[in-house]
């Protein structure tokens, strides 16, 4: 594959990979390296890319395992206070507009469901992959996937309504 | 695109049991974006304007597509400037060896045939050679000597030095 093509049919995942990548780590640079790993990663198989069906659900996978490594590195140095990856950040003041504002809720509850059912989440409603090809990122059968979609997608349901129940018994 | 209500809470009912396919989703999506929507849908929209705003997000701080671009095109440079070169290696690699060929050729095969420089008697009389080669072996024997003596001056500098580091 030359590097036109690359761009034209590999690079584009870019952004869909960062996205995934912030929503598991809530760490942008960190986000950002995971990314330019996953692409160095195509760029050396590039003569074989064309073997893959699905190229973006290959270096969704790649980004996937990364991230997980990543969390898992991040569990071990969770003793030790100055480890970098411990650092979460701060929603940006660019992030801060008035539509962000509306579904900061939406985002907290989705950001706190259980790391598998957050990666669905973001694959599914977020990103529009089917369930095929969720089945082939997660490694995990159909059935399961809509399983958990269910509870997540219930869970940020219960938890909106609770909010907003609250709000109007406030006011 | 109007919905009936009746549409919509069914849609949502499959939403919530996994079991809505992507041209449904995306009909709900639409649906929620709108401003208004009945009272007892609203505490449903904040997640699906969520999902529309999320899906459009991307790193502010900084620009993650054209630094992976421009990392591509310098691969793909350092690629072409690779080749360029083994070809250059290959190109002078070859000159080199038919400029070698040449000079083999011309010193000895050519030179074969041009008797002017190969070895030749140049003394019909043997005595008269050996005459001639102890001469000029004994001028080479003086003038070796004469060499020679200059060195003498060196031992007394190593008497001296051992006298010194004798003292001390």
């Amino acid at each position: 594959m030359k590097s036109e093509e690359f761009i034209e049919k590999v690079l584009p995942v870019n952004r869909k990979l960062y996205r995934f990548a912030y929503r598991l780590l809530a760490n942008r640079e960190e986000a950002e390296d995971i990314v330019q790993e996953t692409f160095m990663r195509l760029w050396n198989k590039r003569k074989n890319l064309h073997e893959y069906r699905n190229i973006d659900a290959f270096a969704m996978i790649i980004t996937k395992n990364l991230c997980i490594d990543s969390l898992k590195s991040r569990n071990r140095n969770v003793m030790d206070v100055d480890s970098p990856f411990n650092t979460k950040d701060e929603v940006s003041p660019y992030e801060k507009t008035e539509l962000a504002d509306s579904v900061m809720n939406a985002r907290q509850i989705i950001d706190h469901l259980p790391d598998q059912q957050k990666m669905i989440i973001q694959l599914r409603d977020i990103e529009g992959y089917s369930f095929e090809e969720i089945a082939e990122i997660m490694d995990l059968n159909i059935n399961t996937i809509r399983v958990n979609l269910s509870r997540a997608r219930k869970k940020v349901r219960d938890s909106l309504t609770k909010k907003y129940d609250y709000e109007l018994k406030r006011n | 695109m109007i919905m009936n209500l009746n549409e919509i809470e069914a849609l949502l009912k499959r939403f919530y049991d996994g079991e809505s396919s992507l041209e449904e989703e995306q009909r709900l999506r639409d649906y929620f974006n709108q401003e208004i929507v009945p009272d007892h849908l609203s505490s449903h929209q904040e997640q699906f304007r969520y999902y529309n705003f999320a899906r459009e997000e991307k790193n502010p701080q900084s620009d993650l597509e054209s630094d992976l671009i421009k990392k591509i095109n310098l691969e793909n440079i350092g690629k072409t400037y690779g080749k360029r070169h083994r070809a250059f290696y290959f190109v002078t690699g070859i000159a080199a060896s038919i400029l070698i060929f040449i000079g083999i050729y011309f010193q000895f095969i050519a030179d074969h045939n041009n008797t002017a420089y190969s070895m030749e008697d140049t003394y019909e009389d043997p005595e008269a050679a050996y005459a001639e080669a102890k001469k000029t072996l004994l001028i080479v024997s003086e003038k070796f000597n004469a060499g020679v003596n200059d060195f003498n001056k060196f031992s007394s500098f190593n008497q001296y030095k051992e006298l010194i580091t004798r003292k001390n």
